[in-house]
C-alpha cells in the first residue's frame, strides 16, 4: 500500500517528461533575493490550449543570496554552471539531478564555451573552455573535460594537471588542462570558434577578445600554449562576441564617441593583422548578438522589440529585420535552426517591469515566460530534447 | 604526504569553504560568538549613529575624510542611506546567522554585518557587536574615500554630503578591481538598476551598482523596510581609456581601464544630499503621504492643448500603460499640459517617465511652472525607457497649483523622432538653506517661500507687493499684469495670445533647452488672481489652476531673465 503513492508519483513524473525529441529552452528562474534557482524546460514547439507555454521543472541550483549562476548547456541533458561566489564550475544533470564539481577558481561571471572536438581516433570529445584569473591581472585559459561519465567512473574532476595537455583536441583524460598561460589582459572574452562539432580542424583555433591596460581590444588566438595576438580591434567595450562561421565574428561594440549607442559589427578576419568591419545595426546598448548553427540574430536596439536575423551562410551577411512581438528592447539569448529558425529573446521593458522571454519566428512570436516583478530569468541554452 | 598536509593547513589558514551560515569560518582572526540581531528600529539607530559619527570609547574611531577642492580633513557625516545599503549588499543586514545565531564569518574571513575583512584584527569586538562592526565598516569606507588617488579619483568638489560622491569609495570597499568597472563587458549593457522589478541577476552588476540598486530598491530586513528608496544618479561610463575620456583633464565618465587610476569626474546630476535629519521648511517636514505626486496622461489634470489629431495613442509601454506621442513641428501643433496641486512646500525633484516605442526623441523640452517661475529641463527619450529619469528640482508651495508642459516645437534636428507624452513624478527633497539677502542661483536654494531674485533670496510679491495694474501670483510669487480676462483658456498653451512673440510655449529664445532657468515674469491677470498684494490663501487651490494658466499667458506676453 505504501508503495502505491510512490509508484503513482513516479508514473506522473514519467508522463510529465516529453516522450519524443523536441526543442526546449532551459532557463533558470529565481527571485532576486532567492538562494535557489529553479531550472525549467520550456517547450519551444507546442503550447497549451490557452496559448501559454508548456514548461516543467528539471532541477534546482542552490547558491548564495541572489547569486544566480551563469552557465551553458553542454548537451541535451547536462548543464555547466559557474558559481558566482568562488568560480566553481559544476556539472548538473537535468535527468538524474546529479551535480558534481569540475574545477574551481574560474572567472565567476563568464559562462564557459562548449567545444566538441575529435580525438586522434576520431572520437568526439566535449570540453568546456573557460578562463581563470592568474597572478597580476593575467589569466589562464583552461579546458575542462566533460566526457566523463556522470556516475563517476573516471571522475577526477577538480584536479589541475597544468601543462600536461596543451591542445584543445587532445586525447588526454585530465579534467582540467591549461591551454594558455598568463594572458596579458584585463578581461578576456572567449569566442566560440570551436563550438561546432565539425568545425575544428586543428588543435589551436580558439579566438579571444582581450582588453589590455590601455583598454584597447584585441583579437587573439590560442597557439599551442601561447596566446597569439592577431589584430587590434580598437578601443571600446566589446560584448557578446560570437562566431558565425570561419573567420567571421559578430560582436557588439560600444565606444565613448558613439553617443550612447552600440553597434553590432561583423568582423571578417582577412589576415593576421587585418580585420574587415561591417556595421550590421546600431541602437541602444545591449544588442546581444547570438548565434547557433551559423544563424545569427541581434537586437535592433529600438524599443519596439524588433531584431535582425541573418539567413545563415550568406557571405554578404544578409540580415533581415523581424518585427517585435512585444514593445521593449529585445535582447536575443539563443538561436536554434533545427527546423524553423527560432530566436529566444528577452524583452526588457524598463526597470519598472520584469523582463519577459519570447520566442520569435518569421511568422510571429509567443511568450515563453512572463514572470512577476523581481524575478530573474537566465537562459542557459536550447536542448534538442530529452532522450 | 607532508607536503599535502602542509598544503591542507595553508588552505585552511587562508580561507574556508562553504556558506558562512550556519557554519561560520573558524580559521580567522576572531572566533564566532552567539548573539541576536538587532531589531529593525535598532538597526536604524545604529546606522544613523555611525553615519553621524556618534561614537564612544567602546567604538572604533572613524577617521576624518578629505573634503572640498583642497581635500582638507573634516569629520563629515556619511550620507544616511549609504552604510545601510552597503550592509544590505554585504550581509543582508545581519550580524548573526539566523538559526544558529553565530557570527556571520564568510569563507574569506569577512566578519558580520559589514563583512569586514582587511584589518579586522584591529577592530576587536567586531565579531560580537553590531555597532562595533558598523563603525569599523564606516572607518574602512572613509579610508577608501581618502585613498582617492588610488581608488579611482573623485567626483566634483569631493563633497561627502552627496551620495553620488561616494561611487569610487564604494567600489573600493569591495576592491578597486576591473570586475567592478561598470564598463567591464561582463556586465550587460543597458542593465536596469539592481533589485528593480526589471533587475538582472546580481552577477551582472559591479559591486557599487548593487549598493546603488539597494539605495533605490531596498530589500526588506526581517520583513520590514529599513529605509525608503532614493534614486541615486549613476556616473557616465566611458568606453575608452583615461586619455580618451579626459580631454582637458576632466573625465566625462568612468574610464574603461583596469588597475588604479586617478580621475576627476563631474558630480553626476542630479546629485542627492541625504542627511539623516533632513532640513525642513519652517512649516516642518511633510508627512510621508505628502512627499510624492504623480502626473499621468490619464489624470483629470492632463490636457492636450491645440490640435488633438496630431497625437497618436499607444496602449502599452507607458507609466500606466497608455501614452501619447507627437512629432515635433514648427509651430507646435499641440501642447501637453499636466496641472496639479502641490501636496506640501519645499524642494521637489522632477522625474519624467520615458515610455517605450515609439517615443524616441532625444531632447524633449519640459517646462515646470511653480514657485519662482518656470524651469526648463530636457528629457532624453531615446534611451531604453520604461522608467522615470531625473530632470532636476523645482520649488513647490503647499496647496498651490503648478504645471508641467512639453514643448513640442521642432528643434530642427530630430523631427522624425516622436515625443512621448506620458507621466512625471515629483518627490520632496527638503528645503533650501539660503536665507533672505544671501546669494542664490535658483529659488530651490532659498529657504521657505523665498525666491531667488537677481541673485539673492528675497520675499515674493506677497510681501513686496506689486506695481499698479498688476497682481500677485502666489503660486509663482511673481506679479502678473492685470487684464480684463481676455485671452485666458486655450490661448495660453498654443501661443495664440501673443503669436509670433518671443514667448512661444516652452520659451524658445529664453534659454538653451537642457539648461535650467527660472522665468518669472508679468502675466495677464485672470479674475481669480488677487489684485494688488492681496495674495491667494492656501485654500484657494480651485482658483489657482486658472490663475496659473494666466501666468502661462503672461509668460507668452513677455519675459525677463532674473539671472
Amino acid at each position: 500500500m505504501r508503495a502505491l503513492p510512490l509508484l503513482t508519483i513516479l508514473l506522473m513524473a514519467l508522463l510529465a517528461l516529453p516522450t519524443s525529441a523536441a526543442r526546449f529552452v532551459i532557463v533558470g528562474v529565481a527571485g532576486i533575493d532567492d538562494r535557489a534557482t529553479r531550472l525549467q524546460a520550456i517547450d519551444l514547439d507546442s503550447r497549451a490550449a490557452d496559448g501559454s507555454a508548456v514548461a516543467f521543472d528539471v532541477g534546482v541550483l542552490h547558491h548564495g543570496v541572489g547569486d544566480t549562476p551563469t552557465g551553458v548547456l553542454v548537451d541535451d541533458r547536462r548543464l555547466a554552471v559557474v558559481s558566482p561566489r568562488d568560480g566553481e564550475l559544476r556539472l548538473f544533470d537535468l535527468h538524474s539531478h546529479d551535480e558534481r564539481s569540475l574545477a574551481v577558481g574560474l572567472m565567476r561571471n563568464q559562462r564557459p564555451l562548449v567545444t566538441t572536438t575529435k580525438t586522434a581516433t576520431g572520437t568526439p570529445r566535449t570540453k568546456l573552455i573557460a578562463v581563470r584569473p592568474a597572478a597580476n591581472g593575467t589569466f589562464e585559459i583552461v579546458a575542462v573535460g566533460v566526457d566523463l561519465e556522470v556516475d563517476g567512473g573516471k571522475n577526477d574532476s577538480g584536479k589541475n594537471s597544468s601543462g600536461n595537455n596543451n591542445s584543445i583536441a587532445d586525447d588526454g583524460e585530465d579534467a582540467v588542462a591549461v591551454l594558455a598561460h598568463t594572458a596579458p589582459s584585463a578581461w578576456i572574452t572567449p569566442v566560440p570558434r570551436a563550438a561546432s562539432a565539425s568545425a575544428v580542424a586543428s588543435a589551436a583555433t580558439l579566438s579571444f577578445i582581450t582588453i589590455d591596460n590601455s583598454s584597447d581590444a584585441r583579437l587573439v588566438e590560442v597557439a599551442g600554449t601561447r596566446l597569439k595576438t592577431r589584430t587590434l580591434l580598437g578601443a571600446g567595450v566589446f560584448r557578446g562576441a560570437v562566431l558565425r562561421a570561419d573567420d567571421r565574428l559578430l560582436v557588439e561594440r560600444e565606444r565613448h564617441d558613439d553617443g550612447g549607442k552600440a553597434t553590432v559589427l561583423q568582423l571578417t578576419v582577412a589576415s593576421s593583422s587585418k580585420v574587415r568591419e561591417q556595421q550590421i545595426v546600431t541602437g541602444l546598448p545591449g544588442l546581444s548578438p547570438a548565434v547557433a548553427a551559423a544563424r545569427a540574430a541581434a537586437s535592433t536596439g529600438n524599443k519596439d522589440g524588433s531584431i535582425v536575423v541573418d539567413d545563415g551562410l550568406a557571405a554578404s551577411g544578409g540580415f533581415v529585420r523581424w518585427p517585435g512581438a512585444r514593445v521593449g528592447v529585445a535582447r536575443p539569448q539563443a538561436v536554434t535552426a533545427d527546423g524553423d529558425i527560432v530566436v529566444v529573446t528577452a524583452i526588457f521593458r524598463g526597470q519598472s517591469l520584469p523582463q519577459e522571454l519570447w520566442a520569435l519566428t518569421p511568422k510571429g512570436g509567443h511568450a515563453l515566460l512572463t514572470p512577476k516583478a523581481g524575478t530573474v530569468v537566465t537562459v542557459y541554452g536550447i536542448s534538442g530534447g530529452f532522450r | 604526504m607532508i607536503n599535502a598536509v602542509f598544503a591542507l593547513v595553508v588552505t585552511i589558514a587562508a580561507q574556508c569553504t562553504g556558506s558562512a551560515c550556519p557554519n561560520p569560518c573558524l580559521a580567522c582572526a576572531f572566533q564566532p560568538v552567539t548573539g541576536t540581531n538587532p531589531s529593525v528600529s535598532a538597526w536604524q539607530d545604529l546606522f544613523e549613529a555611525a553615519a553621524e559619527r556618534r561614537t564612544s570609547s567602546e567604538l572604533p574611531a572613524i577617521q576624518t575624510i578629505e573634503t572640498g577642492t583642497a581635500r582638507t580633513r573634516t569629520a563629515s557625516s556619511f550620507p544616511c542611506r549609504l552604510l545601510p545599503a552597503v550592509a544590505m549588499t554585504e550581509s543582508g543586514v545581519a550580524q548573526f546567522c539566523s538559526g544558529s545565531n553565530k557570527t556571520i564569518i564568510s569563507f574569506d574571513c569577512g566578519f558580520g554585518v559589514m563583512q569586514v575583512t582587511s584589518g579586522a584584527a584591529s577592530y576587536p569586538g567586531l565579531q560580537s557587536r553590531a555597532d562595533i562592526n558598523l563603525h569599523a565598516g564606516a572607518d574602512i569606507m572613509a579610508a577608501k574615500w581618502n585613498g582617492n588617488e588610488s581608488f579611482g579619483g573623485h567626483f566634483g568638489d569631493s563633497d561627502p554630503r552627496f551620495i553620488e560622491s561616494w561611487y569610487f569609495a564604494t567600489w573600493a570597499y569591495n576592491g578597486f578591481v576591473y570586475s567592478n568597472n561598470p564598463n567591464n563587458p561582463a556586465h550587460p549593457a543597458g542593465r536596469a538598476p539592481f533589485h528593480s522589478p526589471g533587475s538582472s541577476p546580481r552577477r551582472d552588476y559591479p559591486y557599487q551598482e548593487i549598493v546603488w540598486g539597494y539605495l533605490e530598491y531596498p530589500a526588506d530586513v526581517a520583513g520590514s523596510a529599513l529605509f525608503t528608496g532614493l534614486s541615486p544618479t549613476y556616473p557616465r561610463t566611458c568606453a575608452g581609456n583615461v586619455a580618451a575620456c579626459c580631454p582637458g583633464g576632466v573625465c566625462r565618465g568612468v574610464p574603461n581601464q583596469s588597475g588604479l587610476f586617478n580621475v576627476r569626474v563631474p558630480l553626476p546630476q542630479p546629485a542627492h544630499i541625504d542627511p539623516c535629519t533632513p532640513s525642513c521648511p519652517p512649516s516642518g517636514c511633510p508627512a510621508a503621504d505628502r512627499r510624492d505626486v504623480f502626473l499621468d496622461d490619464k489624470d483629470a489634470g492632463f490636457r492636450l492643448l491645440g490640435d488633438g489629431s496630431a497625437v497618436t495613442v499607444t496602449d502599452e509601454g507607458g507609466f500606466r500603460d497608455r501614452f501619447f506621442t507627437v512629432l515635433p513641428s514648427s509651430p507646435p501643433r499641440v501642447t501637453p499640459r499636466w496641472t496639479a496641486t502641490a501636496p506640501s512646500s519645499g524642494r521637489f525633484g522632477v522625474s519624467g517617465f520615458v515610455p517605450l516605442s515609439p517615443a524616441s526623441h532625444p531632447a524633449v523640452v519640459v517646462v515646470v511652472t511653480s514657485r519662482g517661475g518656470a524651469r526648463r529641463f530636457r528629457l532624453d527619450q531615446s534611451v531604453a525607457g520604461g522608467a522615470f529619469f531625473a530632470l532636476g528640482d523645482v520649488e513647490l508651495l503647499h496647496n498651490q497649483p503648478f504645471t508641467v508642459e512639453l514643448d513640442t516645437q521642432s528643434d530642427g534636428r530630430n523631427d522624425q523622432q516622436r515625443i512621448g507624452i506620458d507621466a512625471f513624478a515629483l518627490t520632496w527633497r527638503g528645503d533650501g538653506d539660503v536665507v533672505a539677502g544671501d546669494d542664490c542661483s535658483a529659488t530651490i536654494d532659498c529657504a521657505g517661500e523665498l525666491l531667488c531674485l537677481d541673485g539673492a533670496c528675497s520675499p515674493g510679491c506677497e510681501v513686496t507687493g506689486c506695481s499698479e495694474g498688476s497682481g500677485c501670483q502666489r503660486a509663482t510669487g511673481s506679479c502678473v499684469v492685470v487684464e480684463t480676462g481676455e485671452g485666458e483658456g486655450e490661448g495660453e498653451g498654443e501661443g495664440e495670445g501673443e503669436p509670433g512673440g518671443e514667448g512661444e510655449p516652452g520659451g524658445e529664445g529664453e534659454g538653451e533647452p537642457g539648461g535650467e532657468g527660472e522665468v518669472p515674469g508679468p502675466a495677464p491677470l485672470g479674475s481669480s488672481v488677487n489684485r494688488g498684494c492681496i495674495c491667494n490663501t492656501d485654500d484657494d487651490g480651485g482658483g489657482g489652476d486658472v490663475a496659473l494658466a494666466a501666468t502661462m499667458v503672461g509668460l507668452l506676453a513677455g519675459r525677463r531673465r532674473r539671472r
